[in-house]
């Protein structure tokens, strides 16, 4: 029986030495923890994000990890249960008010399990949050414009940042969503 | 949206509004908070008749496992609860992880749960002075069981316990120097103390572990005049003793309501939610008054340098503010 690619398999390791490569430069995560100031003071609290990881073999403790690098970058982080259904990720991105959702995904799901979450938001009228696909941009967005991170409708974004740049271009986008 | 398009959509019990509305409830943006007290005076005669349990204990108790199979075994009997879990924020960063649900698992996804964790700083310092108003959203929408869920040992479970009608410390067996490490602040907080994982072949600490904690609570002075803190076992895992524990809090309700030592309780509360908001605002006047915040930093470069005792400096920074 085939392997189920796991999340290690489908997201660049080095995604992670990117995260905390920016975490551990002292310039950029001032960068970026200044821009989270802006934001709080646009709309009263913090950037808040859910990580949540569907791939089947999905590592909790990898999840941590990466949820511990947003909240020393100031975000709010919920971390969402493991293999959780679109529409189980899309309740709980409703009930804590997320502004984003980032998603790992078997690289041969992403398309599917991406459409139905969208669509999962759409049927809770909470179209305001917007979803982000964790590591390298899937074949079927990269013809987005990569530049400012936003796919198709705005409604899908790649979360791969390489440097306080990409991180603050993330918040420009949630800023203008909201 | 104006503040009746919340107070409607609190009370149809819908569950995008009612999410919105915690977060207006919590955001430091004066417009929001603004809104959010509109919605609060609106919800406010709709709210008052749901049990408000405070749910505390140190790391590695269980309390998220716990929650999960209490609040499970309490929609399953046919109630609405809501979880507000308080988490911890860095103090660095201000950032949180907020992982509550995923050992929330079932009751996170329940037609009839609704959990929002909170960070307990976030952007003025302390979300945890929210979670009055949070719970009146919440009780506003029908929700009847309010568990509020706080980290650890600290400043927050004095404040949660000011806030429930009912709080229960969860504690572990097994450990020889509980009772030293165990803050008699907490003890005293206490409606009611559970040894959880009470399970396998812990049941037999855990029946020691009872009978150390009951001795020690016989040396402390009652709070009430009718309930008497007991001690108890449970086990998350199995379920084993939760049915006793809501019992026993019903009971607790049922003797306080008698009395009249709830509606005592809830009025002393409300006071206490009074000058809570007024110390908050006081605060906050002194941090925006423009005599202030031209002298801040000089004050603080200069209790920096130790060129100002810190006492000097605070005496200095309020005079500023009071003139």
């Amino acid at each position: 029986m085939k392997k189920e690619p796991d999340i290690h398999e489908h997201n660049d390791v080095r995604l992670f030495d990117d995260l905390s490569a920016i975490t551990r430069d002292g310039p950029q995560l001032d960068l970026i923890q200044r821009r989270v100031q802006q934001f709080i003071l646009s709309f009263g609290r913090r950037p808040r994000i859910l990580v949540c990881p569907t791939a089947p073999g999905a590592r909790k403790q990898t999840v941590n990890h990466i949820g511990s690098i947003l909240a020393q970058w100031g975000f709010d982080a919920d971390i969402g249960p493991i293999e959780k259904s679109p529409e189980q990720i899309a309740r709980m991105a409703l009930e804590n008010d997320v502004h984003i959702i980032v998603i790992f995904c078997s690289k041969n799901l992403i398309h599917q399990e991406t459409t139905e979450l969208l669509s999962a938001l759409k049927n809770l009228d909470a179209t305001d949050i917007l979803v982000a696909v964790f590591g390298p941009a899937p074949e079927f967005v990269k013809d987005s414009d990569s530049r400012s991170n936003r796919v198709g409708k705005a409604d899908l974004m790649v979360f791969n940042p390489k440097s306080a740049k990409d991180v603050i271009l993330m918040l420009d986008n949630l800023t203008r969503k909201n | 949206m104006d503040a009746q398009f919340y107070i409607d959509g609190v009370l149809e019990q819908k569950r995008a509004v009612i999410a919105k509305s915690i977060t207006l409830v919590e955001s430091s943006l004066p417009a929001h908070q603004e809104t959010a007290q509109t919605i609060i005076d609106g919800l406010l005669p709709h709210s008052g008749d749901a049990m408000r349990i405070g749910i505390t204990g140190v790391p590695g108790v269980g309390k998220s496992t716990f929650i999960e199979s209490f609040g499970m075994m309490l929609v399953a009997q046919g109630h609405n609860v809501a979880v507000l879990a308080v988490d911890p924020s860095s103090s660095r960063s201000g950032g949180s992880v907020l992982g509550d649900k995923t050992r929330m698992e079932k009751l996170s996804m329940h037609a009839n749960a609704f959990i929002r964790p909170s960070p307990t700083s976030g952007t003025l310092g302390g979300v945890a002075k929210k979670t009055r108003e949070t719970m009146i959203v919440c009780e506003a929408a029908g929700y009847d069981v309010i568990l509020v869920e706080t980290v650890g040992v600290g400043q927050s479970e004095t404040s949660v316990a000011s806030m429930v009608d009912f709080f229960l410390v969860l504690m572990l067996a097994g450990a020889g120097d509980e009772l030293q490490g165990i803050k008699k602040g907490i003890l005293e907080l206490a409606d009611a103390i559970a040894i959880n994982k009470a399970d396998g072949n812990n049941i037999d600490r855990a029946m020691e572990a009872r009978n150390e904690y009951a001795s020690a609570l016989n040396l402390m002075e009652s709070k009430s005049l009718v309930w008497d803190v007991p001690v108890l076992t449970c086990s998350a895992l199995t379920k084993d003793g939760l049915d006793n524990i809501w019992a026993t809090i019903r009971e607790h309700r049922q003797k306080l309501s008698d009395a009249g030592e709830l509606t005592e309780k809830r009025q002393s509360q409300a006071i206490d939610w009074m000058w809570s908001l007024v110390e908050e605002g006081l605060k906050d006047r002194f941090f925006k008054d423009p005599d202030v915040k031209n002298q801040l930093q000089k004050t603080i470069d200069a209790v920096e340098n130790g060129l100002t005792s810190p006492s000097v400096a605070a005496q200095e920074l309020l005079h500023l503010h009071g003139k």
